[in-house]
């Protein structure tokens, strides 16, 4: 029983924990990620829009966004797991093809089904 | 009881049917892991190199409580097999391993010798859903040699955003048929946020399992 009550009381404390940090992330609705958001560096008008298959776990897809965010025409990124979409914000007139896209999820474990410019 | 006993075992059989495991035994390339499982048997501390998208090298250092064993051991872990859906992915993974190990366990004076092991895995998982299975072997000259099965069924009870704090609950099955507990419940907790995982768990017998990785 005291076992229980402990299970019960962690879990609350999650649940709580992660209240808090939707308050805190206010206004990062799920629709503003993936036109607007953003999960590391800065938004720019030059981007590319993903959609991956696999894409599920948060800790295993850390790694897309440590290994984008590495490259220097990448200015930001913004990973949104619940709809599969990666966006890749860029420096101003710069590109990454659409095979080193492919390469670097295929390297950390996921497939890409499209890719999409905004230009 | 009967009835607990015969939904264990077909839990055990439905989880080697369909996917499993834990965190990924392969990085993305050119990623280092770092992690460390403690549980009633043993402590283990190992880190492994993801050179390639399907392979990855590691080093263990393992002690086992009840045998006093120490075992020190290279790894090698091979993604056989990835398939990637919508809203899933499934692994199948091969591990194998070779090293020295170490015992002053009752008759045994400070003897050393080879000890290798290998294990086969598989694991599917949703944002919700998680179940895994992974079954491994491990031999001695002479000290030991010891065949053990662990499967797992989760799910997210919130489902988090990218970089949020995750929370799962797991119930794993453990067997050593060797032991006098052959059939083991296991109730975790796990965590994760950004690159770190921890895992807490209590069985059955009220020990504990305290697990943590960490991704570079």
């Amino acid at each position: 029983m005291k076992i229980l009550v402990i299970l019960l009381s962690s879990l609350l404390l999650t649940f709580t924990t992660h209240a808090t940090n939707c308050h805190k992330e206010g206004g990062h609705s799920h629709d503003e990620v993936t036109t607007n958001g953003l999960s590391s560096g800065e938004i720019t008008d030059n981007f590319i829009n993903i959609n991956v298959n696999g894409m599920v776990c948060d800790f295993c897809a850390q790694s897309i966004e440590k290994v984008f965010m590495k490259r220097i025409e990448v200015k930001g990124i913004n990973v949104d797991l619940e709809d599969q979409k990666v966006v890749i914000y860029l420096e101003k007139e710069t590109d990454i093809e659409d095979t080193t896209i492919s390469t670097i999820f295929e390297d950390a474990g996921y497939t890409v089904e499209t890719i999409n410019r905004n230009s | 009881m009967k009835k607990a006993i015969i939904i264990t075992k077909l839990f055990f059989i439905l989880s080697f049917c369909f996917n499993n495991i834990s965190a990924r035994p392969v990085s993305y390339v050119g990623g280092w892991t770092v992690m460390s499982y403690n549980d009633y048997y043993r402590n283990t501390l190992l880190t492994h190199y993801s050179p390639t998208r399907k392979t990855s090298y590691g080093y263990t250092i393992q002690y086992w409580q009840n045998t006093e064993y120490w075992i020190n051991a290279f790894n090698i872990n091979y993604l056989a097999k990835r398939i990637n859906k919508k809203h899933s992915q499934a692994n199948f993974y091969l591990k194998g391993g070779l090293g020295l190990l170490n015992t002053d366990y009752e008759e045994y004076n400070n003897k050393n010798e080879l000890v290798s092991y290998g294990e086969f895995s598989f694991d599917w998982e949703t944002r919700k859903y998680f179940t895994s299975y992974a079954a491994n072997f491990m031999k001695s000259e002479s000290v030991d040699s010891t065949f053990m099965q662990k499967a797992r069924l989760g799910f997210a009870p919130y489902t988090a955003g990218y970089g949020a704090l995750h929370t799962w609950l797991m119930y794993e099955l453990h067997s050593m048929p060797e032991n006098d507990d052959a059939l083991i419940s296991n109730f975790v907790l796990r965590f994760f946020k950004s690159t770190n995982l921890l895992e807490l768990g209590i069985d059955q017998n009220k020990n504990t399992t305290v697990n943590f990785i960490k991704r570079f």
